[in-house]
Formats: structure tokens, C-alpha cells, sequence
């Protein structure tokens, strides 16, 4: 039987309210410093607060006086996969399996674990494992959805979702997985609904925000193009991700040979060449474009944070830079204003994309890099200097190569 | 026919028939009531097991009888039995809790016990309940006319929040003042109503200012005088509030924190807190119980975790929105709060306007953040001074409006969770005052 303040813990954990959880146990705390369950749920607490740690400290001290209990072990793990340590939290996860193989959550975390390491096949056979032991496991069921469809299998994905919707069809999470399967049916309609009706059970669910947002982006066709692109991009591994990258690029350049070597072919390849070229360049900077759409739209502005916001913006303007540069050329003439066009359509991949590191210990340096890339290519302008101008556009480069292959890296399905 | 009689009659036809279990099993049942039949009642009974085995109201009653001689562990083995096969009865539970009492082994007994009490919070036991639940009596002993109040505060010692008092008027202590008049029209007098917004905003004062107002009795209910630890006893401490407010309306009854005790059922992780939600539901509709004179206010900072049972016609369904003070109201709790202090010509009105998006509570912070850097000058200089606003406004600096991250919460249900019109008051602030 549970004390009744970490029943109304346990409760306002459940709600997601961690701040007043994390009052009231340290209130109890202080009256009852010793009870393992109390710090168990402030290491948790912790762990929902990212401090990370401080949770491992509390959790590590537990674990001492109680080595054989499980629940220790694995927040241990869950603290390993937020700080990014997928090797140290598959370890705990195998043991946990090894100390309770019929614990249908510790099949989950592995599966949960697998997918953050990108290792789909992999994910979705703990997935399966966990639906053996209890075919009715929500979570066993959000998670099959979530790995079926990243990796493509559409009607896997569709009737897991169907089965987890009987189970419980008012489950936030749940209702948001099912938005994000219509989405990626492409069914934008629907998946709005669905979101909708999953933030208004709980406007805090990070699934249903990503994809209320994606969804609202979606509605634009260009950007339904892109959101398959990208899609279909996961699903890849590092080798095919490389592979199409470098395929594109030899592509490109062999248009580019045509065009200028067979008047024949000319007047249709220059135009397929500079679709494919947009096609790169938008790739990189569509979503801060349409987050500046999402800016003007009343739900669009909920879900973005302020990175988002500041990226969109810098982007935005950045854009509205490069078509005064273009327009003065046009009208006017002059090399600066067409090589200033050119700089700021480039700036935009790094303005798109500075804040939003796929490794959040990177942002400092990005930012530093694309302050040091403007002030490169203002001074380069402004001066009418060709070596910074080319340094400019030398480091953009860099980036954009960088920024690829930490994305390959970070985001590519592995296999096992 | 005397008893006597009637058994006598029965055992004949039992010995006539030996194998007629259902004669005997009458013959036992009759026996069960009278003493002098005590000794040949266990005999009746491993009679009827010989041509019954299975018959498990015929063990029960062998267990209670074995239990009552003192063979506890007979007692156990038996029903011991009959719980694995999960068809001990509740009655036969609280036999087999109070033998593994009698055996000491506490923990089995506590655990039997606590399932009993789920299963049916009445099925309560003496022995049991000193054993095990004597924090549970403590507890109710305290409510008794301890916490019932009689405020002598009204509308008028409630500092702004003139709309929300407006509303209270029109839709809590008009109905009361013309119970007729409403009546003709068919409208709801008394019932339940729901006080939302950011904390520390005045809502517990409000309510006590409702009940000042009506003239009634007032009883402000905190989380711990309903939970406890013990199934069944939450339920009971919520039904005794209920009925000693009852007992003494016109009663104004105020839960604070409402949504600890009527948060959403999914959201629940113990089933202990759905019995709690139910038994609420249960006293707030008045089935069982005359509701007549009762008003049941309930303040929440958060609505959106409410159990949506709660908002049903006939329950909280006036729902009112408890805005941060407006300026006026602001130096009203200035003047209030810095009423018996040192001060020199604060300019309230100032301090007022610069404290946007503060709460009563924000505001209390603000001057003990002033008096404590007026203490620590005072410490250093050997002189004390009066506080100034520029004090005030110094500690501005150091002191947000707690307000600000519950309105971006509730921005989000306003904006993905209104399809009722509950938060149009929030939305319609947020658009005006952030």
C-alpha cells in the first residue's frame, strides 16, 4: 500500500506535472529521508527533468542496497538513452532481459533502444518478442507501428496501430501514431484530424506536435514531395544514403557536362539540371521556409520552438536578401548584387539549420561557423573582395558536406 | 414451529436420507444460529463434506468453526484451499486474515485484508482495523467539528476580481437568495462549481468569501484529510465530509486541489483513486443522500487533468475562471500586505502597473524580497529604513510572475482542447493582458 503523497506523485507524474511532482516528493523526502520508494520516484523525476546526473546519482545508491531490483536498472538505462549512450543502455537492457526474460517492458526498452541505434530490424523483432508475452501491450503495439513504418511495411504498421486503437482509442500516443501512419500514407486530411484530436487530449505529446506540424506543412504539395523524400531517406543505411548523395552529385555534374557540350540535348537537361540543383538546395532549407509559414498559422505557432522560430526568421530573410540581390541584378546589372543573390540562397542551408544540430553539443560551434560564414561573405560583398567571397562560399561548402554527413551518420537505419 | 422443533424435524429427515446434501445443508444453517448446537454442528458438517466434497459454503462454515476453537492453522489450511480455487467468499477472506493474525504473520494478513477492503469497503473487521488501520481512526476523529468554519468574510473583502464575483453572484448566491424564482424557471440552485486559474490567484479566499456571503458554514478540505493509505478509508473520509456538511447546511464544502481527487481515471495509476473518483461522483450527484442546501466548490490551477464525469450537468458544471488581480485589485494587496510596515510614500499604483501577470502569492514574494534587502542595509548600517518604492521596483528584478508558464499551458488546451468553450475566458485574457 502507497503512502497517499506518492499516490498523488505517482499521479501528477502520470499528468506529466514533473515540477509539482518534484515539490511534493522532496516534501515527503524530508519527513521520510530513507524510503527507497520516495527516492526511486525523485530519481525519476529527475531523469523527466533531464537531469540526468543527479537522477543516476540517486538511482546508482538504490541499486547498491538493492542490486536484484530491476526498476533500478532500468531507469539506469533510460538515463543512458537521454544522454545519448545507446551502447552502455543496450547493456542493461540485455541484463534486464536476462534477469526477467517474460518482463514484456524490458522487451519494450530494448526496442525502444534498437530503434534510437537505428537498428529497425532489430527493433522490431523485441517489438514482436514483447507482443508474444502480452499480445495486448499498448506500448509493444505504438512500437511495432512506429518501426513497421519506418521501415516501409505499410499494412504491418496499419493493422498494429488498428489493434492498439481497440485497445485504448482515447490513448494520446496512440491516436498521434495513427495520425503519423496516415501521414505517411498520404492521407494529410486525416492525419490533421487525428493529431488534432491527440492535442486535445494532450497538448504536450512531442509525437503529436512533430507531426500536427509536419502535417500542417504537408498540405502544400511541394512539401508532401519532400516529406516522402525524407521518408524514404531514413529507411536507408549509411552506404545508401552515401551512395545516393555522391549518385546525385556525378548526376549533376554529368547534366551539367551536357548542357554545355550538346546543344541538342541542351534545352532539356539545363532545366533538369537546375530542378535537381533546387530540388539539393531546397532539401536543406524547406523546412525553416515552411516553419515561417507555420508562424502565420494560429496552431503552427503553438508547436514551434523558439529555435524554429529563429531559424524560419533568419531564413526568411535571408531569402528576401538573395531576391533584392537578383532583382538588382536583373535591373541594374552588376556582379556584386548577382554574387550577393547567390551568397544568400546559400546561407540559407546553414541559417536553416544551425540551431537544430543533430548533436545538440554542436550548436556552439555552428553558430560560431555561420556567424564566421556572414561576416565572410557581408565583408566579401561589401569589399568586393574575391578571396573572401570564395573563402565564403568555400565554407559553406564545408558546411553543407559537414552537415551531411553528421545527418548520414546520425540518421541512417543500420543493420545488425 | 419453535426451532427447536423445526431441527429436531430436520435431522430426522438427514437421517432418514444421509445423502439429501441440500436437507442437510438447511439442517446446518439452522444449527449456525444456536449455541447448544455448536458441538454437532462440525460433525453435521464433515457429514455433508463426505457426500459433497466440493461444497464450499460447508468448508467456509467448517473453517469459521475451527477458527473459533482456536485450531487456527485448520482453519488456514482450509480456507486456504478455497482461496487458491479463487471461490472464498469476503466473509471466508476475513476469517483467513484474522487467522494469519492470530498465526502473527502480519504481512499476509495485512495484504488479505487491504483486498477485502477493496473488493467492499464495508467488510470492515475490529481486530483487523486495530491491527492494521489505526492511523485511519486518528484521522476521522479529526474531523470532526473542527473543521467546520463560519466565515465573516464577504464579496466586499475580496479585492477586484469584480467579473468573477459577478458571476458567482448570478449563477451561486442569486439562485439561493430566489430559490423560487429559479425554481419557476426550472433553474439549478446550489450544486457544484469550479474555480480554475493560475495559482496563488485568491481562489480559496473566494470560495470562503462565497460561503461569508450565503451565510453558511464552510468546510475547506485539503488532500490529506480525504487520502489515506488504507483502501477504502479515502472513500470513507470523503463520505464523512459529505455528511457532516449535511448535517450542518447551508454549508459551503471547498476542495482545494480538486484534481488530485477528480483527475482524469486514465490517468490513474492505482485503481485505489478510482474508487476514490467514484465515490465523489457518487456524493456530488445526491442519489443516496439529500444534496439540498450544499454547495461544492472546487479549485484547480489545472482543469485540462479533470475526469471529464466531473463536468456534467449536476456536478462542477459552472465552471469559472479565476484571473491574476487586475491594477486595482494589486494595490489593494499592497496597501494590505504592507499595512503594519515601516514604508515611505509608495506610489501603489506604479508598483501595481509594473507587476503584470502577478498573483497575490507573486505579490507576497515581491515584498519579502523588499523587506529582506531592507534588512540585510539595515544589518550593515546600523540604521533601519522604511521601505520605498524604489525598493519595490528593485526587487522586480529579482522575482517573475509565476503566472506566465501556467498561461502557456493553458494556451495550449485553450487553443487544441476547447471544443466546449470551457477556456474561451483564458483565451479571451491571453488575447487582452499577454
Amino acid at each position: 500500500m502507497q503512502h497517499p503523497i506518492l499516490q498523488r506523485v505517482e499521479l501528477l507524474i502520470s499528468q506529466g506535472r514533473i515540477v509539482d511532482a518534484d515539490q511534493q516528493i522532496r516534501a515527503f523526502l524530508q519527513d521520510d529521508p530513507t524510503s527507497e520508494y520516495g527516492r526511486y520516484l525523485l530519481a525519476y523525476i529527475l531523469y523527466f527533468q533531464g537531469k540526468s546526473k543527479e537522477s543516476e546519482l540517486i538511482t546508482i545508491q538504490l541499486q547498491q542496497d538493492d542490486p536484484e531490483n530491476p526498476a533500478y536498472l532500468a531507469l539506469l538505462a533510460e538515463i543512458n538513452m537521454r544522454e545519448d549512450e545507446l551502447d552502455a543502455a543496450e547493456e542493461k537492457g540485455n541484463m534486464l532481459l536476462q534477469m526477467s526474460p517474460y518482463e514484456v517492458q524490458f522487451h519494450n526498452l530494448m526496442s525502444r533502444i534498437k530503434f534510437a541505434q537505428r537498428y529497425f530490424d532489430s527493433s522490431l523483432k523485441y517489438a514482436n518478442s514483447a507482443l508474444e508475452i502480452d499480445p495486448e501491450n499498448l506500448e509493444a503495439l505504438n512500437q511495432k507501428t512506429l518501426v513497421a513504418g519506418m521501415l516501409g511495411d505499410r499494412q504491418s504498421a496499419k493493422n498494429t496501430i488498428l489493434e492498439a486503437l481497440e485497445k485504448n482509442p482515447e490513448d494520446p500516443y496512440t491516436i498521434a501514431n495513427h495520425a503519423h501512419q496516415l501521414l505517411k500514407e498520404g492521407n494529410v486530411k486525416e492525419a490533421l484530424d487525428r493529431f488534432g484530436e491527440s492535442l486535445s487530449l494532450n497538448p504536450n505529446n512531442s509525437l503529436a506536435r512533430y507531426g500536427m506540424q509536419e502535417a500542417l506543412k504537408s498540405k502544400f504539395f511541394l512539401y508532401k514531395l519532400f516529406y516522402k523524400y525524407f521518408d524514404l531517406m531514413g529507411r536507408l543505411t549509411a552506404n545508401g544514403s552515401w551512395g545516393f548523395v555522391i549518385g546525385t552529385y556525378v548526376l549533376y555534374r554529368l547534366l551539367n557536362y551536357v548542357s554545355r557540350t550538346n546543344e541538342t540535348l541542351s534545352p532539356i537537361v539545363t532545366p533538369l539540371m537546375y530542378l535537381l540543383l533546387a530540388f539539393f538546395i531546397l532539401s536543406w532549407i524547406i523546412n525553416p521556409l515552411m516553419n515561417l509559414y507555420l508562424m502565420t498559422n494560429k496552431y503552427g505557432r503553438l508547436l514551434l520552438d523558439d529555435d524554429d522560430k529563429k531559424m524560419a526568421q533568419y531564413t526568411g530573410a535571408s531569402l528576401l536578401i538573395a531576391f533584392i540581390g537578383f532583382g538588382l541584378y536583373l535591373t541594374l546589372g552588376g556582379e556584386t548584387n548577382l554574387m550577393a543573390g547567390i551568397f544568400f540562397v546559400g546561407m540559407m542551408i546553414p541559417l536553416g539549420s544551425f540551431l537544430a544540430p543533430y548533436d545538440m553539443g554542436q550548436k556552439k560551434k555552428l553558430t560560431m561557423f555561420t556567424v564566421g560564414i556572414f561576416i565572410l561573405g557581408v565583408l566579401g560583398l561589401v569589399l568586393q573582395n574575391d578571396a573572401l567571397l570564395t573563402g565564403a562560399f568555400i565554407a559553406l561548402f564545408a558546411y553543407q558536406i559537414y552537415m551531411n554527413s553528421v545527418a548520414i551518420s546520425s540518421s541512417a537505419r543500420k543493420k545488425e | 414451529m419453535a426451532p427447536n422443533t423445526e431441527i429436531e424435524e430436520l435431522k430426522q429427515a438427514v437421517s432418514q436420507s444421509p445423502e439429501n446434501t441440500y436437507l442437510r445443508m438447511l439442517l446446518i444453517r439452522k444449527m449456525q444460529h444456536y449455541g447448544e448446537y455448536k458441538e454437532e454442528l462440525e460433525s453435521q458438517i464433515n457429514m455433508l463434506l463426505q457426500f459433497d466434497p466440493n461444497n464450499k459454503d460447508a468448508k467456509e462454515l467448517l473453517a469459521q468453526i475451527a477458527f473459533d476453537k482456536g485450531r487456527t492453522s485448520t482453519c488456514i489450511i482450509i480456507l486456504e484451499e478455497l482461496d487458491n480455487n479463487d471461490v472464498l467468499s469476503t466473509n471466508g477472506k476475513l476469517t483467513l486474515a484474522k487467522a494469519y493474525l492470530k498465526e502473527e504473520n502480519h504481512d499476509r494478513a495485512r495484504e488479505l485484508y487491504e483486498m477485502v477492503l477493496l473488493m467492499d469497503p464495508d467488510a470492515t473487521d475490529e481486530d483487523l482495523d486495530n491491527a492494521f488501520r489505526m492511523r485511519a481512526t486518528k484521522s476521522n476523529d479529526n474531523h470532526d467539528d473542527s473543521f467546520l468554519e463560519k466565515p465573516d468574510i464577504k464579496f466586499a473583502d475580496v479585492g477586484g476580481l469584480e467579473n468573477v464575483k459577478k458571476e458567482i453572484d448570478l449563477k451561486i448566491i442569486k439562485p439561493l437568495d430566489n430559490a423560487e424564482l429559479y425554481a419557476s424557471y426550472g433553474k439549478k440552485i446550489g450544486g457544484g462549481i469550479l474555480l480554475y486559474g493560475p495559482p496563488g490567484c485568491g481562489k480559496t479566499f473566494l470560495a470562503k468569501a462565497t460561503a461569508g456571503e450565503i451565510n453558511a458554514a464552510f468546510i475547506n478540505v485539503s488532500l490529506n484529510d480525504i487520502l489515506d493509505m488504507w483502501h477504502g478509508n479515502s472513500e470513507k473520509n470523503l463520505h464523512n465530509i459529505f455528511t457532516k456538511a449535511r448535517q450542518n447546511t447551508p454549508c459551503v464544502i471547498f476542495f482545494d486541489e480538486i484534481d488530485a481527487l477528480a483527475a482524469k481515471r486514465s490517468d490513474m495509476l492505482q485503481s485505489a483513486g478510482k474508487k476514490v473518483i467514484n465515490q465523489f461522483l457518487n456524493e456530488l450527484d445526491g442519489i443516496q443522500h439529500d444534496n439540498d442546501g450544499l454547495l461544492i466548490v472546487g479549485a484547480t490551477n489545472t482543469p485540462w487533468h479533470l475526469d471529464s464525469a466531473f463536468r456534467r450537468p449536476g456536478r462542477f458544471d459552472r465552471i469559472i475562471f479565476v484571473p491574476p488581480p487586475d491594477t486595482a485589485s494589486k494595490v489593494e494587496i499592497l496597501q494590505l500586505k504592507l499595512k503594519d510596515k515601516p514604508t515611505e510614500n509608495i506610489d501603489f499604483k506604479k508598483i501595481a502597473k509594473r507587476t503584470k501577470n502577478y498573483s497575490g502569492a507573486d505579490i507576497n514574494a515581491l515584498i519579502d524580497i523588499a523587506i529582506e534587502s531592507k534588512l540585510e542595509e539595515a544589518l550593515q548600517t546600523g540604521i533601519p529604513e522604511p521601505i520605498t518604492t524604489k525598493d519595490l521596483i528593485a526587487a522586480l528584478g529579482k522575482h517573475n510572475a509565476s503566472t506566465i508558464d501556467w498561461f502557456n499551458t493553458a494556451k495550449n488546451y485553450a487553443t487544441f482542447a476547447n471544443q466546449s468553450g470551457l477556456y474561451d475566458d483564458v483565451m479571451k485574457y491571453i488575447k487582452k493582458e499577454l
